[in-house]
């Protein structure tokens, strides 16, 4: 499912000493089945967007297209649920938000919400828990019990379970270990190329931008500022250093070899591409050792 | 250079039956050293820091910190000596404003209020948030709620500071301005730092890392030394840096590659030595 | 990225909100008693000028203060309506069975409306130019004769700042808490008492739970920066008496002596 923005502004508490406009004139468009990282500081507006892309902020001017429903100003708050089974969001710390007994039962909120029966319901908590990793004998225990890598996994499960065709995820990782990172976008790296999901992923980690997006959208101070494919957008190091934005751990090395000489056809993303590189830079001194 | 810290069999388990947090940990910190201690979520290493402040009571093994042991008696002591900033910038912030909040500790110190007044000054301009003094916690980013922690903590003049995952809940934006900041007062004043993370980006500037995995000590050393293990680490659910996973991946191509740790400054070097130099 | 202050105050610099916060607090409370006392057109006359210069003198903008009365509305029309119809005395203009209106009735009615609305423009005066904080200071330091029957007057003004602290990152926390459940599919807005009621739990328990995490990251802040009790303690905030607050209580002094004497008229 696609979803397009027109020209979409957003405003807090307007007409009050404290109006802000989060949302300016952002017109994008997010493809269907595509990878979407939105990146940019805390306070871009960021998270702001997502809420649009749901339904759960309407644009104070301009549209959003949510697949075929037009969403305005005016657009009411009844019929919306249709939209929210579609367009599934994994908020920041997701595991702030479990609250049932079991963890079966949590899980099961979302897709009885959207009128799943009780057994289906119970079925489907199975099949997620298994899909995000965690052995099925945890349905049965207090969210609160298990430790913070697996109640992030079950708030998850809690999403998917919705079987949404767009999935918005807010700083997945934030907080988690390396391990527990590597883990966690790795399922929703094998989840995208089992089910052709969308995706729109919020994160600072450049490497995950790099490994799994297929556009990338800078925001700053709540304007689109960039978007492009990875390669197109961290090609402009000079650029995104000046916005104080990180790049792929490979492609800033690239740029700092580029300064003393070396010269690349285009910016590596990843560190076997900067490998491979690297290789035949090897391979055309004619050094390569065994 | 003296011992700041000396740990020396310290176990601790939460309840009776519960496999321990700490097993058998020992190890010294020297004045003025800044140490790391790594290890993957749970594997003990905040139950470590809690321990060092008195903050949970530990029935095996002891703790000196600057020569004094950890006792009921000395507890306070201690913490005197010990600045701690905490992972959620959110709930450490006790105060109203900036300025009341950084001068919360002096307050329980009983410090009289013209130099309470010049110790706070002098804290908030050490972070660089003398611009902020006035305003509330909801109108500051986490970075900055974070560096109002430390100014709260270098008010007090302690000798130690223990960062517990700090870092932990910022963007990088955040994360480096608290660091950048820590290492400057570290240099000027001489502080013992022993900072708690999972990230091993903020190791490097540390003189010594010590591994932590179930509660036990699995390895110590210089950054080099440590780094240079990076199955190890990455067997321990952390990471390795960038110059060694580089390395890896050229071994793969065939690639022969200095045994010695470089940084990604050594490696770039390292390349442009052996491909460029003519 | 809500940024709505807790408590509607507005920062401004002004002869009011530089004043002490206990004098604010004790002639706003002199001024809600002193206007009960009143019982002609006079007095009401002379206590909303003092209202208005006082509103005057904080700089903030009157909408604000409109703003203020306008929720309370329903309130005072009810009131009066009361008034008009169990008022008795005077000339009677209409009768049915309990009911009547009567010229006292209506008189009355008035009275209370402007009563009514001068104590809020006070109150709202008070909240908008004295941050929770300093009210909260100003209620320390004026409970303080209370310690002497050993009531923890500390730690009670502590833990009331902590509370006022808190409070914005609650709400924070309860709107993210509600998006999340409402992007689950939950429907606030619809149902009966009960399943309205039903929808609240998955909202209730999570902040429960961040709440008791909360305070149990705060108590161990709190005591690694040697926080050991109120007493000892010394202060960052003072609170000082200046020449303004001084001037202030004479006016409202000045205020106090002339509502009792025109209630001889």
């Amino acid at each position: 499912m696609a979803i397009t923005f027109k020209e979409v502004t957003y405003t807090y508490s307007p007409g009050t000493p404290f109006e802000f406009q989060a949302l300016k004139n952002i017109s994008t468009k997010i493809e269907d089945n595509s990878v979407t990282a939105v990146i940019g500081h805390t306070g871009s507006g960021k998270s702001t967007f997502l809420q649009h892309l749901n339904a759960l902020l309407k644009p104070t001017g301009g549209t959003v297209m949510i697949g075929n429903t037009t969403i305005t100003s005016e657009t009411s708050n009844k019929n919306l649920k249709p939209l929210r089974k579609k367009v599934g969001i994994v908020f920041q710390f997701p595991e702030n938000q479990l609250f049932a007994e079991t963890v079966e039962k949590d899980i099961a909120f979302g897709p009885e919400n959207f009128g799943s029966t009780a057994e289906e319901a119970s079925k489907i908590a199975k099949e997620m828990i298994t899909l995000v990793g965690l052995p099925e004998s945890v349905l049965s225990r207090s969210p609160f019990e298990l430790s913070g890598g697996q109640m992030r996994r079950v708030a998850i499960a809690g999403v998917l379970a919705m079987h949404p065709e767009v999935l918005v995820l807010d700083e997945p990782t934030a907080g988690l270990d390396p391990g527990g990172r590597r883990e966690i976008m790795q399922l929703f790296g094998d989840l995208q190329k089992k089910q052709k999901f969308t995706i729109v992923l919020v994160t600072h980690q450049m490497e995950d931008v790099a490994n799994y997006a297929d556009h990338v959208i800078v925001m700053e101070h709540g304007k689109i500022v960039k978007e492009g494919s990875p390669r197109a957008v961290f090609a402009n190091v000079e650029w995104l250093h000046e916005k104080q934005l990180d790049v792929p751990a490979s492609t800033e090395f690239a740029f700092e070899m580029q300064k003393r000489g070396f010269q690349f056809t285009r910016l590596p993303l990843t560190e076997s591409e900067l490998a491979d590189d690297i290789a035949d830079f090897f391979k055309k001194r004619g050094q390569t050792h065994e | 250079m003296n011992e700041m810290i000396k740990v020396s069999h310290l176990t601790y388990a939460y309840t009776q039956n519960s496999q321990p947090a700490l097993d058998d940990v020992s190890f010294t910190i020297s004045s003025g050293d800044w140490v790391a201690i790594v290890g993957h979520n749970g594997s003990g290493k905040s139950t470590l820091a809690q321990a060092l402040d008195g903050l949970i009571d530990f029935k095996l093994g002891n703790i000196w910190v600057d020569g004094t042991k950890l006792t009921e008696q000395s507890v306070w002591t201690v913490r005197s000596n010990i600045g701690m900033i905490f992972q959620n910038p959110d709930n450490q912030f006790v105060g109203a404003t900036v300025e009341d909040d950084v001068a919360f500790g002096l307050e329980n110190m009983a410090v009289p209020h013209d130099e309470m007044q010049a110790r706070v000054d002098e804290a908030l301009s050490e972070v660089h948030m003398s611009d902020f003094r006035r305003k509330q916690p909801e109108q500051l980013s986490g970075g900055q709620k974070q560096r109002v922690a430390l100014a709260g903590v270098i008010a007090m003049q302690p000798k130690i500071i223990i960062l517990d995952e700090a870092t932990s809940m910022l963007d990088p934006v955040g994360r480096r301005e608290i660091l950048g900041v820590i290492r400057k007062l570290k240099k000027r004043l001489g502080i013992t730092v022993l900072s708690i993370t999972h990230e091993i980006d903020e190791t490097t500037d540390a003189d010594k890392i010590i591994v932590l995995n179930d509660g036990k000590i699995v390895s110590t050393g210089a950054p080099e030394t440590i780094y240079s293990h990076s199955g190890l680490l990455l067997k321990l659910g952390l990471d390795v840096p960038y110059s060694q996973r580089l390395k890896r991946e050229l071994t793969q191509r065939h690639i022969k590659t200095p045994e010695t740790y470089f940084d990604e400054e050594g490696m770039v070097d390292w390349l442009w030595q052996s491909l460029l130099k003519k | 990225m809500n940024k709505i202050l807790f408590g509607r105050y507005i920062p401004l610099d002004s002869f009011v909100h530089r004043m002490d916060p206990r004098s604010k607090l004790i002639l706003s409370f002199l001024y809600v008693i002193v206007i009960f006392f009143a019982n002609n057109w006079w007095i009401y006359l002379l206590m909303a000028v003092v209202a208005f210069v006082s509103i005057l003198a904080s700089k903030i903008n009157f909408k604000l203060f409109v703003d203020g009365v306008m929720p309370l509305l329903w309130i005072i029309a009810f009131t009066m309506v009361i008034q008009i119809l169990f008022g008795t005395g005077g000339q009677t203009y209409w009768h049915w069975g309990i009911f009547s209106i009567t010229s006292v009735g209506i008189l009355n009615a008035a009275y209370i409306f402007v009563r009514f609305t001068l104590i809020i423009l006070i109150s709202t005066l008070l909240t908008l130019s004295t941050s929770p904080i300093q009210i909260s200071d100003a209620l320390e330091s004026l409970l303080m004769p209370l310690r002497k029957i050993h009531f923890p007057v500390y730690e009670v003004a502590l833990m009331l700042s902590i509370a006022l602290r808190f409070v914005p990152s609650l709400m924070d926390e309860t709107e993210t808490i509600m998006n999340a459940q409402r992007a689950r599919g939950v429907d606030f807005g619809t149902g009966n008492i009960i399943q309205r009621l039903k929808k609240i739990i998955p909202i209730l328990i999570p902040l429960f739970v961040s709440a008791f995490n909360r305070a149990e990251d705060l108590a161990t802040a709190m005591e690694a920066r040697g926080y050991r009790g109120g007493a000892g303690r010394t202060k960052y905030r003072l609170l000082k008496w200046e020449t303004r607050d001084t001037l202030a209580t004479l006016v409202y002094s000045l205020m106090a002596i002339g509502v009792f004497a025109l209630r001889l008229l």
